[in-house]
């Protein structure tokens, strides 16, 4: 297959965030918080301009949820008038009006002026805590009705976010691994929509599979950094989770021990990330289960164990 | 409480648990990796439980490979399926690491004494036998100890207790050392000298007396000494101390040695059955290595002795006594710096 038939392309993490940082209103950049793989590639690729990521687009979250339909109405607007299209997605790319249900509008999903081969797209956090499923809320522009999705357990990964030079935030790695772990406890049998480099993978194996390339990445920065997660995640978990933090917690580990105890799906995250993440580090599929492995013991056990601890 | 391990196991007529006690019934599972044994056991256990309200049930899992998240859903699952009043008099308690805890309550105290004594013996046929340990290079390995701290004279029943040898074994490892030996009118002995011969002897023999794993990195990204050494800190293990080029230069930190290019840990073991468990939970990417020619990360040599001898610290990872170090350098293939360390610690300054 070539890459124009893959889902994925290849970024530079500092270029795409630079434009999309030059591309936004100033005023909306306190409330967008880049997560996903591009945030990752920047975290770990910021000092090396030339490594690249695979991924299609650009994820920006918008918070608190009372700023994300204004803010996110003045971004599309801005965007519009700059000359970023929305993606083409057959029907489903077209916008909506009035009488559309939120839940059938578009995302907003632009491309920048000459199409790069990614997009962004923009999401915004859950109303309440108990807010798991994916639900829309619609965005009026001049252009028609778009819609702004939240969902699970995106609300972690605008905690404590890093600030960058380029003034627009990206979230912290270990609270988008928090964030994937929790949304799969276990590996489900749906399939991501487009293909990665000739395969059809799991979303659970794509989305666990980013957490054991987060792992590594952060590993080969600090050795020792995950032990330094489970005192944040326990803290992020107690600010957005305060009635269910303990429960959650406890079932943070079940989705990665299924993975590394699963050949078949193991096979499949460890694809994802040698044609995403780790495209410019690759190792073998035994070190990236140890990696998982470390994860577990530096970082999840003691988390769990701090849910279970009585105080 | 007395229990019994019972003489048949499985009859085809009906259940029998692994222990009984009065009214109380244990049964044991070790290394247990599947959690459907457990869901089976749990059913036997109430199967033999149902009809007599006063007994009560322990479902014992030594070292399990499941984790307590696991086995947490599994027993809320079997929560959910079997009666209550049942259920209440069944417990799942894990033994591991030396110890307890329960699922989901904690084990009640009162027994920990008797379980602790079934997992003994329980695991006393399932670990790692060892070989004898080697007396001689122990005795010899003490009284050089001795002489290098400068600790005068030893009874002979203080020596055999710290190799935890016998007399005859004693007394013929003595003879041996012929000439190098001070004897007292007070049944004690010390070193004259360092003894060249022996010690040569002990040079050639140590490899084979004691006992040596080698570990080696599998991950790509290979741990740091210090962050090993954070871990180690961590884990609190009475019966690992540092020993290699990190103790010798503990004792000695003007030695000509630059880098550490592998850990060296002393794990005391005088049982016949070896645990070495903590190596995985010190880092999951090393694996024993066979070759003896490929370079490892970890080198554990196993101390067989009664007393350890570690340089104890409450506050942190416990020291190998000096002889130890020494060896592991002459392992190395250090010689220089190995002579270097023995004319150092001949001078007895380590110790001042």
């Amino acid at each position: 297959m070539s890459e124009m038939e893959d889902a994925m392309k290849s970024v530079y993490p500092r270029r795409v965030l630079s434009e999309i940082a030059g591309a936004i209103p100033e005023d909306c950049k306190k409330y967008m918080t880049i997560i996903g793989s591009l945030a990752v590639g920047y975290h770990f690729f910021v000092e090396n301009e030339s490594m690249a990521i695979r991924t299609k687009d650009a994820d920006c979250l918008l918070s608190p949820r009372i700023r994300a339909v204004p803010a996110g109405k003045k971004i599309a607007e801005k965007l519009f008038d700059s000359g970023w299209l929305q993606a083409k997605s057959g029907d489903w790319g077209k916008p909506g009006n009035e009488n559309t249900p939120p839940d059938q509008l578009p995302a907003v999903r632009l491309t920048p002026p000459g199409g790069k081969g990614w997009f962004i797209e923009l999401l915004t956090v859950p109303e309440s805590q108990k807010d798991r499923a994916r639900k829309w809320i619609s965005l009026k522009t001049s252009r028609g009705y778009f819609g702004l999705p939240s969902f699970g357990f995106l609300s972690l990964t605008d905690f404590e976010p890093l600030k960058t030079e380029l003034g627009i935030c990206i979230a912290r790695p270990e609270m988008m691994a928090l964030a994937n772990m929790l949304e799969h406890p276990l590996i489900s049998t749906d399939l991501m929509s487009g293909m990665i480099h000739d395969r059809t993978i799991k979303r659970s194996n794509k989305d666990l599979g980013r957490v054991l390339a987060i792992a590594c990445l952060s590993i080969a920065k600090n050795e020792d950094i995950m032990m330094e997660w489970p005192g944040l995640w326990q803290t992020a978990l107690k600010k957005r989770f305060p009635k269910d933090w303990r429960n959650l917690a406890q079932s943070a580990d079940s989705g990665i021990r299924q993975l590394l105890q699963s050949e078949s799906d193991l096979d499949e995250a460890y694809h994802t990330c040698i044609y995403g993440l780790l495209a410019s580090q690759p190792l073998n599929m035994n070190q990236l289960k140890i990696a998982g492995q470390r994860l577990l013991q530096d970082a999840v056990e003691p988390l769990v164990k701090m849910a279970k601890m009585k105080n | 409480m007395k229990f019994i391990k019972t003489k048949l196991q499985r009859r085809s007529e009906g259940y029998q648990p692994d222990w009984v006690a009065d009214n109380i019934l244990v049964e044991v599972k070790t290394n247990l990796r599947a959690v459907f044994a457990v869901r089976e056991d749990i059913l036997r256990l109430s199967y033999a439980i149902a009809g007599q309200p006063g007994l009560r049930a322990f479902l014992l899992l030594i070292e399990p490979h499941i984790t307590e998240s696991r086995l947490n859903d599994e027993w809320r699952n079997v929560q959910m399926t079997f009666r209550s009043e049942i259920l209440k008099r069944i417990k799942i308690v894990i033994f591991k690491n030396g110890a307890f805890s329960g699922i989901t309550d904690e084990p009640p105290p009162e027994l920990l004494d008797d379980l602790r004594e079934i997992c003994k013996e329980e695991l006393s046929g399932k670990q790692t036998p060892l070989p004898r340990p080697d007396f001689k290079s122990e005795i010899l390995k003490i009284l050089v100890y001795q002489w290098l701290n400068r600790n005068g004279p030893l009874t002979l029943d203080s020596l055999a207790k710290t190799a935890g040898c016998n007399y005859r074994t004693l007394a013929n490892t003595l003879e041996w050392l012929g000439n190098a030996i001070i004897r007292s009118s007070s049944r004690s002995v010390e070193l004259k000298y360092f003894p060249e011969e022996a010690w040569e002897w002990l040079l050639v023999n140590s490899r084979k007396s004691r006992l040596t794993k080698r570990y080696s990195d599998y991950s790509g990204q290979p741990r740091s000494i210090e962050s090993l050494f954070k871990r180690l800190d961590r884990m609190q293990l009475k019966n690992i101390a540092v020993a290699g080029i990190p103790g010798a230069r503990h004792y000695y930190p003007d030695i000509d040695l630059i880098g550490i290019p592998r850990l060296d840990l002393a794990v005391h073991c005088p049982e016949k059955y070896l645990n070495i468990d903590f190596i995985e939970k010190l880092d999951p990417a090393l694996k024993l290595e066979e070759d003896p020619d490929k370079p490892a990360s970890i080198v554990l040599h196993f101390i067989r002795r009664k007393d350890s001898l570690f340089e104890t610290n409450p506050l942190g990872i416990a020291w190998a006594d000096p002889v130890e170090c020494l060896l592991d350098l002459h392992e190395m293939r250090l010689e220089p710096q190995a002579l270097e360390f023995l004319n150092f610690l001949k001078t007895g300054k380590h110790n001042s």
